[in-house]
């Protein structure tokens, strides 16, 4: 058969209905939207917690050491493999500003990897204090960076950033505090902050090198427990069911590529009756599964890629490639299935498929 | 095509004969109606004709290696596909391109006077028409044997001398052409005939 035949011949199987190419292009879609749409929103999932872990300071671990804590061997901890951000601080005398004169507001030298850590920087030294963003709006400084004064005091003091200190169950250390940016003391400071990314289970042997005296005795401190001791991204995602799933794709897609053969038989039995080479009803056969079977799973990643995208932290390629697989994987289980029934078809068969009717 | 049957027996597994000892000889030109009550073996004599059972017993020797292409007793079709483009696959698969095809496909549908109906989707068909638009398409395969199975068992009567009709000019087109059937008005039409219940065993009754 020639090959624009063959081609002509599965276009109008598919327009006249004859290959059943709409059923299966709905059925091929609900496979992998399906499956590789729950595959594709467990690694969103996964995201999504690892996420609000990091966001919650749950990684965030500190180790106290009063006067025992050297500043730049803390700071310095950002350069190290698994560490996301890392800074120090000193508490200082509280202020009381002009504002609010009976409440004393808890201060803090901290140094620029603090800042970074709380999500306070880029801050320039000296540029004014870096307060928690409620206490800021309670002094109406909601515009950053402005001035306010302090009790007695007639010079206004700078207000240069804000860092967000939620009630979520993370420590009050910091809370409705006010920072002064302190880059290049010598001086000990009194603790360590260091967020891990990925989290880890032994913060402390990493904590430990920013002290100024070997440690006897400490603890590090989660700075938010709310959200349990650890999490592990890498271990929740190897515990996602996706090749099960992948593979249960294309198990269904097999089955499902396989009836639409079989309830086929007779006319394909027939075709091989009148003179169709096996050869060529497996070329048709294959370009009628492709006339659908392209847009379909054009279709399915496309619509994969919103469901990856939607309330995904991270870039939406890991949680795609997951739902691509599935497609992959179902897409070709038919197509091949098709190909290998048809092949199987055998005119000598045309008989008992006519009782078999 | 010539087909020489010789002290044939069939019997379906852990089943009594079908007949025994039947023997035969066709070739092209003859329309050969096989006769006998239901059960008496007149499609299995096809399905051997066809090569798609074996005897039990006895040769059955078929020269030439042209197509055999067997027109079964309940018509099959693809409901969406016309008329045309059922009886165009076999000259398409062939080689020809779909113009060639569709002109030699319209020839054929007129040899079964169904011309009118070439556009039409096959679920829109009578089963008159659908028996001889399969009839026209088994031999646009260019059969050196055509075996037809009951052709007017569910035709009115108008359908059935239509299909008679058809099958008594292509006979004598010189095809060889086998039909299993009990209507009397196809036997009339052929040139010989096979009585099966004569040959339940010991022997098949040929008559001319």
């Amino acid at each position: 058969m020639r090959g624009t035949e063959l081609w002509r011949e599965a276009g109008r199987n598919f327009s006249s209905g004859a290959s059943r190419g709409l059923i299966a292009l709905i059925a091929f879609l609900a496979i992998v939207l399906s499956i590789g749409g729950m595959s594709v929103r467990s690694v969103v999932d996964v995201a999504g917690t690892a996420d609000r872990f990091r966001q919650s300071g749950a990684s965030v671990f500190r180790l106290d050491a009063v006067g025992a804590i050297d500043p730049r061997a803390c700071d310095a901890l950002n350069g190290v493999d698994g560490v996301d951000a890392a800074g120090a601080s000193r508490a200082g005398q509280a202020l009381r500003f002009a504002a609010l004169p009976d409440l004393p507001t808890p201060y803090f030298d901290v140094t620029p990897g603090l800042a970074r850590l709380l999500g306070a920087a880029p801050v320039n030294p000296g540029a004014g204090l870096i307060v928690d963003a409620k206490l800021g709006m309670t002094l109406g400084v909601g515009t950053l960076p402005t001035d306010t004064t302090l009790v007695g005091g007639s010079a206004p003091v700078a207000i240069a950033a804000a860092y967000d200190h939620p009630d979520d169950g993370r420590d009050a250390t910091l809370s409705g505090a006010a920072l002064g940016l302190d880059s290049g003391t010598e001086e000990p400071f009194d603790s360590c902050w260091v967020r891990f990314w990925p989290p880890t289970d032994n913060p402390l042997e990493l904590l430990s090198i920013a002290t100024t005296e070997p440690l006897s005795s400490g603890e590090a401190v989660q700075w938010n427990p709310s959200l349990g001791r650890s999490y592990s991204p890498q271990e929740a995602f190897q515990a996602l069911p996706l090749m099960p799933l992948t593979l249960a794709a294309a198990v269904i897609a097999t089955v499902l590529a396989l009836t639409g053969v079989r309830m086929r038989r007779l006319e394909l039995a027939s075709a091989r009756h009148v003179g169709v080479s096996r050869t060529d009803l497996v070329r048709i056969a294959l370009a009628e599964t492709l006339i659908w079977l392209v847009p379909a799973a054009t279709l399915a990643l496309t619509a994969l890629a919103f469901l990856a995208a939607a309330h995904n932290p991270d870039p939406l390629l890991a949680a795609w490639s997951v739902g691509a697989r599935v497609v992959v994987a179902a897409a070709a289980a038919w197509w091949l299935t098709v190909g290998i029934a048809t092949a199987l078809i055998r005119e000598t068969h045309l008989v008992r498929y006519f009782q078999q009717r | 095509m010539r087909v020489a049957a010789t002290e044939l027996s069939f019997a379906h597994s852990g089943a009594a004969p079908l007949y025994s000892g039947l023997s035969f000889r066709a070739e092209g030109g003859d329309l050969v109606a096989l006769t006998g009550p239901s059960g008496s073996g007149k499609s299995t004599l096809l399905s051997l004709l066809g090569g798609w059972l074996a005897p039990t017993a006895g040769t059955l020797e078929i020269s030439g290696d042209e197509r055999v292409a067997l027109v079964s007793q309940n018509p099959h079709g693809v409901p969406g596909r016309t008329a045309l483009d059922h009886v165009c696959l076999p000259l398409v698969a062939a080689g020809m391109r779909r113009d060639e095809a569709v002109t030699a496909a319209r020839e054929y549908l007129s040899l079964v006077r169904l011309e009118h109906v070439a556009e039409r989707p096959y679920r829109m068909l009578s089963g008159g028409e659908r028996q001889r638009m399969l009839l026209a398409r088994a031999l646009a395969s260019r059969p050196g044997m055509l075996l037809v199975d009951e052709p007017t068992a569910q035709l009115d009567a108008a359908s059935a001398r239509e299909v008679c009709e058809v099958l008594s000019n292509l006979g004598q087109r010189g095809a060889l052409i086998f039909i299993a059937t009990h209507d009397h008005r196809v036997v009339d039409a052929c040139s010989r005939v096979i009585d099966l219940l004569t040959v339940v065993p010991p022997a098949a009754e040929v008559s001319s």
